[in-house]
């Protein structure tokens, strides 16, 4: 009996795991680019800027989070009429101090493509397959961010 | 966010000569770099025959009118200029040109494309919009110092709320 329980448990945190780290806000392994921010404008400020930077990098609305200072976009999708070929985007902002006491800013982009073989166009059958982050937009991104943050004064 | 800004009014006597301009005389206004310090400069014809044109950034052609307000400046004439400087290499001008970059594009005036690694640097592949003409400005790591200086000269220069009124400037000004 105690055997059981013990497997149980090791199977479910074997489950659990590998969902946390999958959680795109916190993976530290993913492609982020990053710059420090000096002077540091009001967080508030930071935070708007991030809105409008997604805004104009193309991503549509999301969600953007005051408690954990961060925006994440909603998916930009794009589907195509070939397997594989279909893909979607999805855009991370993260502002978080250092352990120096700095204000940095953080960008990642998700990239999936779509594997499904039949109805490539229809967006409700689409099967998504995390690939590497897109670091050409995630700095694209990233310089959407300064050209708010650096002209603020 | 207003779509021109107002430049500072325009001085009644010549920046180099000090010489008082006449109604109706041509006069050159004329933004330029020397050193690491952005300057507007209005001269009369003659002082602008003579300056250092390596020294601009970019100037246009106005007459002299003791009623005008405050230049209106637009964001065309803005691009011209960092056009001509995302081909010069001096340092001081690469981070005007990067602040400049990211303003129009944060206008919508320029389309960032993508961003190039170039050995350890960055670059931003920009294209104008409605154009295929597309060029390269370099991303500029600013010092916080030299970022507020450049910034705050931009602002004071730009400022509609400085001086002037921009209602009545536009029509008024003819551009080089």
């Amino acid at each position: 009996m105690r055997f059981s329980v013990l497997t149980l448990l090791l199977v479910l945190l074997g489950a659990v795991l590998p969902a946390c780290s999958d959680l795109p806000l916190e993976d530290e392994s993913g492609r982020w680019t990053e710059r420090t921010l000096d002077p540091t404008p009001p967080m508030r400020d930071i935070m708007d800027a991030c809105e409008w930077a997604m805004q104009n990098a193309g991503f549509p609305p999301g969600e953007r989070d005051d408690g954990r200072h961060s925006v994440t976009s909603g998916w930009d999708l794009q589907l195509q009429p070939f397997r594989n070929k279909g893909r979607r985007w999805q855009g991370i902002l993260r502002v978080f101090e250092n352990e120096d006491g700095e204000i940095v800013v953080k960008s990642r982009v998700l990239q999936e493509k779509n594997t499904t073989a039949d109805d490539t166009l229809d967006s409700g059958e689409a099967e998504w397959e995390r690939m590497e982050d897109d670091m050409v937009r995630s700095r694209i991104l990233l310089q959407h961010l300064l050209s708010q943050l650096h002209l603020l004064g | 966010m207003a779509s021109s800004w107002s430049f500072r009014k325009r001085d009644a006597t010549c920046s180099d000569c000090s010489r008082s301009f006449q109604e109706g005389e041509e006069v050159y206004s004329l933004l330029r770099l020397v050193v690491e310090e952005l300057q507007r400069v209005d001269a009369c014809r003659s002082c602008f025959d003579q300056r250092d044109a390596s020294q601009d950034v970019v100037f246009w052609r106005t007459s002299h009118s003791e009623k005008r307000g405050a230049m209106k400046m637009d964001f065309d004439l803005l691009l011209a200029a960092m056009e001509g400087m995302a081909k010069d290499e001096r340092e001081e001008r690469r981070d005007l040109c990067y602040l400049l970059a990211l303003l129009l594009v944060r206008h919508r005036k320029l389309r960032l494309e993508r961003v190039e690694m170039r050995g350890k640097k960055e670059y931003l592949v920009l294209r104008k919009i409605r154009s295929q003409n597309r060029f390269s400005v370099e991303s500029r790591e600013l010092e916080p110092e030299r970022r507020k200086k450049l910034t705050g000269i931009l602002a004071e220069l730009m400022d509609p709320t400085q001086e002037g009124d921009l209602s009545g400037a536009v029509s008024e000004e003819e551009s080089a």
